[in-house]
Parts: structure tokens; sequence; C-alpha cells
């Protein structure tokens, strides 16, 4: 293999494609991998489209998801309680659970924000001028957490089950929803985006720049 | 067509030659560090683990779940009673979003680790195998058991206050499942599971 440069080539240099479904090294002028017969390509179709539209999805119910009530809890003698996410969270921690209530924080409110900012990040800032390591483990890492969002989805759910009796009940309200729909939108917006095309650019300016 | 020697990076792109890894080695990307192929799986072990795990998905499922006393009152769910409470609240679709989640697809996933070694070791159905593994690939991301454990302890927090709370067999029948769950994955490498099922019809 001829290598000229220090690093090594890229598939789409060698005009291969790299089927991200079995992982075969396949020639480009195909459309279907002959060994799994799914669609190649050698980039994501419209991967930037794709991801902005679920971005702008979650970006919008972000706002339902932190500002509608999540569940309404009834008591004998006391009026109805409604609760955010937020001071679901701000109850726990008045009350000295402080472990649980940082585990909520981080997974409901700090992960999607966190996430969505990621990825407004990674879209509006595609040609990097050094190696985008960074960028790419960002990726990996909103990826790997994006399913733990939903556990106050299941906390909902289960509260809404089990506190069910004419003392006391809860019962979910619509800013679960909006929230489980916001966590699915994220998901989404990111197994859409590729990371290559942070690589593609990044290598078209090196290679300008050494010439 | 294929070019049987090379492997790419998934996320950069970039080439390298294929090489048959030894058990404790694996191939990491030398541009963006990526771990290529980790080369750790053992399908007998993900197997024995996975089968525990359907089992276990039986009983957990079977039996109730976790019941509270409040107030002299006694309320007993079952994994399905906490999703049909979504129904009861006019939230369908997220019924049915939180029932995919926890219901379907773990089931669909240790059945699927299940079915693929099977078929590996007896050599039957491998196109089948195949697209198994394909959806199971798509799959693997909703796969939402240890979440759903997290949120039945932090439930737990919140009601430990104004209830007691007595757990049943169907929770420790889940705890267990969700360890057999995650070593079944551990052991279950999907890509090296396809890489199995395509290169045991060229040898």
């Amino acid at each position: 293999m001829p290598t000229l440069k220090n690093e090594p080539d890229t598939c789409r240099e060698y005009g291969f494609c790299n089927c991200l479904e079995c992982g075969a090294v396949v020639k480009k002028d195909i459309t279907l991998c002959p060994r799994c017969h799914s669609h190649l390509h050698s980039r994501k179709p419209k991967s930037l489209q794709k991801s902005w539209m679920f971005l702008i999805t979650s970006i919008i119910l972000f706002f339902p998801a932190n500002l509608l009530p999540i569940t309404y809890t009834r008591t004998i003698g006391q009026p109805v309680q409604v609760d955010t996410i937020m001071s679901s969270i701000l109850f726990l921690w008045h009350h000295g659970s402080y472990a649980v209530a940082s585990i909520i924080f981080v997974a409901s409110i700090f992960t999607p924000f966190f996430k969505i900012a990621v990825l407004l990040y990674l879209l509006t800032h595609p040609a990097p001028k050094r190696p985008p390591v960074i960028q790419t483990k960002l990726y990996r890492f909103i990826h790997f957490v994006g399913r733990w969002s939903m556990i106050d989805v299941f906390v909902v759910a289960l509260l809404g089950a089990l506190v069910q009796n004419n003392l006391a009940s809860i019962t979910p309200g619509a800013g679960i929803f909006a929230f489980a729909a916001v966590v699915v939108a994220t998901m989404f917006a990111t197994e859409q985006f590729d990371i290559r095309i942070l690589w593609d650019k990044y290598r078209d300016y090196s290679c300008k720049n050494q010439s | 067509m294929i070019i049987h020697n090379r492997i790419a990076c998934p996320y950069c792109d970039t080439i390298y030659d294929k090489k048959h890894l030894q058990p404790n080695e694996s191939l990491v990307c030398s541009v963006c560090h990526t771990t290529i192929d980790r080369g750790a799986a053992d399908f007998r072990r993900a197997f024995i683990f996975a089968l525990t795990g359907v089992i276990l998905f039986v009983i957990a499922n079977a039996y109730p779940f976790i019941t509270i006393e409040l107030a002299g009152q006694q309320t007993t769910i079952t994994i399905a009673s906490s999703i049909d409470s979504l129904f009861n609240n006019r939230l369908d679709i997220l019924g049915i979003l939180v029932f995919f989640l926890i219901i379907i697809t773990p089931l669909w996933y240790l059945l699927g680790v299940v079915w693929v070694v099977l078929s590996f070791r007896f050599n039957i159905a491998i196109s089948l195998t195949r697209r198994f593994l394909h959806l199971m690939t798509h799959l693997s991301p909703w796969n939402m058991l240890e979440v759903y454990l997290v949120g039945v302890l932090v439930m737990i927090v919140k009601v430990m206050q104004m209830a007691d709370i007595h757990f049943d067999y169907g929770f420790w029948a889940f705890s267990a499942l969700m360890g057999c769950s995650i070593l079944a994955n551990y052991y279950f490498d999907l890509a090296d599971a396809v890489t199995h099922a395509y290169t045991e019809e060229r040898a």
C-alpha cells in the first residue's frame, strides 16, 4: 500500500465504501452490499438535514418538557400538587435525598441539554482545523449516554401505577410525554449524524495546506 | 466486490489491514482512538447468560413486582401494570413506547442471542440469522432494562417517605435479569457476531 502521508488512508480515497451494517469494505460503484444486502453509502445520505430536523424538533419540545407538569399528586385534605421535572428534583433535594436528586438532575436536565448542545456544536462547526478527535469522543459519548435520560419516564409510569388509592394518587402529566419525545428525537438526531463528515473536511483542509 | 483483507473505522473512515485478533487483543483506530474490534466475543457464555435471562424475564413479568403499603392500603404492581397506568391516563403513545423499550426490545434481544448462537453451533438457517443480527444492531440502543431498574430505585426513594415498600419475587428476578442481560451483551459482541455470520459461508 503506497503511504506517502504519515496518516493511514481512508476508505473513500481508495474508492471503497464501508458497510455500517456488516463491516464489509466494498468497492464504491455498487449500491447494495453484496454481503448483507443493505444499501451502501459512502456517507450517511442527507445526514446533516435529517440530523438538523430531529435536533430542531427536540429543541422545540425541550420547552414543554421542562415547563409542563409531569405529575399531579392528590392527597386527601391538601390541594393538588403539580410537579415539573425541576420542581420534583428540588423537592427531593429539600427532603435530603441528595444522591437521587443529583441522579435525576444529571439524567433529565443535564444530559438532554448537553446532547442538544453537542449536536448544535457539531452541526455548526463542520470544518475543524485540527483532527476532530474530541468531537468524535463527544459524539460517541452522547451516543452512549442517550438512553439514560429515560429514567424519569419510567419513574413517572411506576409512580402512577403504585400510588393509586383513595388517600393519595399520582397522575402522569403531559410534560412527561414531551420529555420522552425530546429523548427519542435526540437519539434519532445522534443516529442520523455522520461524524465522518468532520474528518473529510479536516482532511481536505490539511491537504490544501500541505500543497 | 468485497475487499476481504481490509477493515475500516466507522467513525473516521480510516482503512486498515484486517488481522485475526487474539482473545485479549483489540483493534483501536490510531486516528480517532475508537475501538473498532474488541475480540471479546465468547458465544458460549453469551448463550448461557441469555438463556438464563429469558427464564428470568418470564419470572419477572409473571410475578408481582413491588408492593407498597400506604395508610393501611396495599397496592401491588407488576411490570405490565406500571405500563398500563400510562394507558389509563390517556398517554397511549407513551405507553406503547415504554412497552417497546422494556418488554419487546429486551426480550427480542435475549431471544436473538439464543437463536444466533444456536444457529452458529448447528449451522442452521444462517441467512435468517443475518436478518436477526441486522435488526439487533438497530435495536440495541433501545434496550433499556438497566435504565428501567435505575428508574425503579429512584421511584422507591421518592415513595419511601410516605409508604412502606416490599420487594416481591418479580423485582429480584428483574435485578438478576439485568445482570444477565449486561453480561450477555458483553460476551456477545454484535460486530464479531456479524463478522462470524458472514465468514462461515466463505470457509
